[in-house]
Order: C-alpha cells, then structure tokens, then sequence
C-alpha cells in the first residue's frame, strides 16, 4: 500500500475519510478568503486562499487515489504487472500530494513575512521542494520541513495572538500548534505505526478548530 | 489593536463618512471627518478608486466621491472582513 509514513492497515479506510474531511474544510477556508478577498481587496487574503486551496487539492488527491488504489489492489492482487502499475500511480500522487502541500505551506509562510517578493518566494520553494524531490527518503523529508515551516508560522500565530490577545487569534494559534504537532508525529510514525494515527487525529482537531473560527467569522 | 486593522478601519471610517452624507462627497469633507493628513487621505481615495470602492468625478467646482456598489459592500461586511483578517493574521 502506497501512504504516508506508516499507516496501520486497521487504519488505512478511516485516514481515507479523514483526509476528505481536511479536504472539505480547507477548501472551505480557501473559498471563505477568496470571498473576503473580493469584498476588501486585501491581497493577502488572496495568498491565503491560495495556499488553502493547495492544501484542500492536495488531501482530495492523496484520499480519492487511496481509494482508488485500494479499489483496484483488491482487484488485481494476483496481477503482479498491473499491482505495479497500482504503486506508480499511488506514487505519483504521493509526490502530488507532498509538492502541492509544500507549496501551499510556502505560501503561507512567505505571506506571514514583512519583506515579500517573487524571488524570496521561488527561493523558498526551491529550497524546500528540491531536496524532496532528490532525496532517497522523500516522505521523511517531507514531513521535516513541513513540521519546520509549520514551527514557523506557529510562532507567527503565537505572536499574532499575543499581540491581539482575543478567541479567535487564539483559535487559530491552537490549530497551527496542532499541526505542528501532528506533522512532529508523522516524522515519527517511521519508527512507530501508532505515531501515524495520533498524528491524524492532531490534525481532524487542528482542522475542527479553524472550521470553528470559520464559523465564528460567518457569524458576524 | 494591529496596523492594518487601523488601515482598514480608516478605510471603514471613509467610506461610512460617504454613505452618511449622500450620494457624493467633496475631498474637504471626507478630510475632516476621516482625521487624516491631506496627502494620506489623497493616498487612501486613490487606493479606494483603484479597488473599485469609489467613483471620482470631477466638476467645475472640483472633485467629488461616491459609493460604488463595491464600498456599499465592504461597509455591510466589514466585521467578516476584520475578524477573518485579524484571526489569520493577515496584517
């Protein structure tokens, strides 16, 4: 089975939905800061949609092409040629995943920084992406550097909310520090299985609580 | 409370300085009543204009502002737009 560190077999349908679920709530993010875009203009909130976006497209692949693999593994387990075919597509989109999940943190990393430009912004991408792309142990590596550009804009969220001490700064403070947290559990979830579905359930808490400010938001 | 909830409360105060008076506006007017510098304000309608929330017009007795349906827009949404912006620290 193709999947993101090590993935307990009890638990590869239920990430499955877990990963849809991320990817209905940050397309949601992404939709909601498009629209805030449009009404103030604000060319940040366009960035932030952006990376959004890319998070959302990103989870939507990595789940429907489980499925898809799990569909077909079931159906051609006896078929070496076609369970190899089944590995590189679950492959391919494994790297899709990781690309567009890097890019997305880039984003949102580089829209936290004072000093913006096109040229901070490709260096960034290049220096996260590259390695990834060479390394011999992609996924590990994946998950460091998510987990430092995560630590990152934690610290941004922390010190935004110290600044600006209300529920909702703390809200989304919280939810970053549980990504953090989960992607830190993914790293280890190559020594310990178990490490891969506390790190799922970091990130549905971490996910509930943007939606929650989400919602706050609509309710204004 | 952060810079650009400033700005966009400045941004607030100018267009709601719009809407209260009527249909259109003179520049004196909306320098009174929105406390800016005259070169911040000219900075602020020109950032306005090119969002899309203001239409300038110039007379024989000079310039003059009003609402787009844009500017009606952020004034009605602007506690989302504030609270979204000010909660992902998007300032």
């Amino acid at each position: 089975m193709v999947s993101l560190g090590y993935c307990p077999e009890w638990f590869f349908h239920q990430s499955i939905g877990l990963e849809l679920v991320f990817a209905v709530i940050t397309l949601l993010v992404a939709i909601f800061s498009f629209k805030i875009y449009n009404l103030s203009k604000e060319k940040k909130a366009i960035w932030f949609g952006t990376g959004f976006l890319l998070f959302s497209i990103s989870y939507f692949i990595q789940s429907i092409l489980n499925v898809g693999i799990l569909y077909r593994v079931s159906e051609t387990i006896q078929l070496v040629q076609q369970a190899s075919n089944v590995i590189n597509l679950g492959l391919t989109a494994l790297h899709l995943h990781m690309i567009l999940m890097i890019t997305g943190l880039v984003i949102l990393t580089h829209t936290s920084l004072k000093e913006k430009s096109l040229r901070n912004f490709l260096l960034l991408l290049a220096v996260t992406i590259t390695p990834i792309y060479f390394s011999q142990n992609a996924v590990f590596l994946f998950f460091v550097i998510s987990s430092i550009l995560l630590g990152f804009l934690t610290l941004t969220y922390l010190l935004n909310y110290t600044a600006n001490k209300k529920f909702n700064t703390y809200l989304v403070f919280s939810a970053f520090l549980l990504l953090f947290l989960s992607n830190i559990h993914f790293v280890f979830s190559f020594t310990d299985k178990i490490f891969y579905v506390i790190a799922h359930y970091f990130e549905l808490f971490s996910y509930l609580l943007i939606l929650t400010n989400l919602i706050l938001v609509l309710k204004k | 409370m952060s810079k650009k909830r400033d700005r966009l409360r400045v941004i607030f105060d100018i267009l709601d300085v719009i809407r209260e008076k009527g249909e259109t506006i003179k520049p004196t007017h909306i320098l009174y009543k929105s406390n800016l510098s005259h070169q911040m304000m000219q900075q602020y309608l020109n950032e306005l204009i090119g969002k899309g929330f203001l239409i300038e017009r110039v007379t024989e007795k000079g310039k003059n502002y009003s609402l787009t349906e844009k500017g009606f827009n952020y004034l009605k949404e602007y506690n989302k737009i504030t609270s979204f912006i000010e909660s992902f620290g998007l300032n």
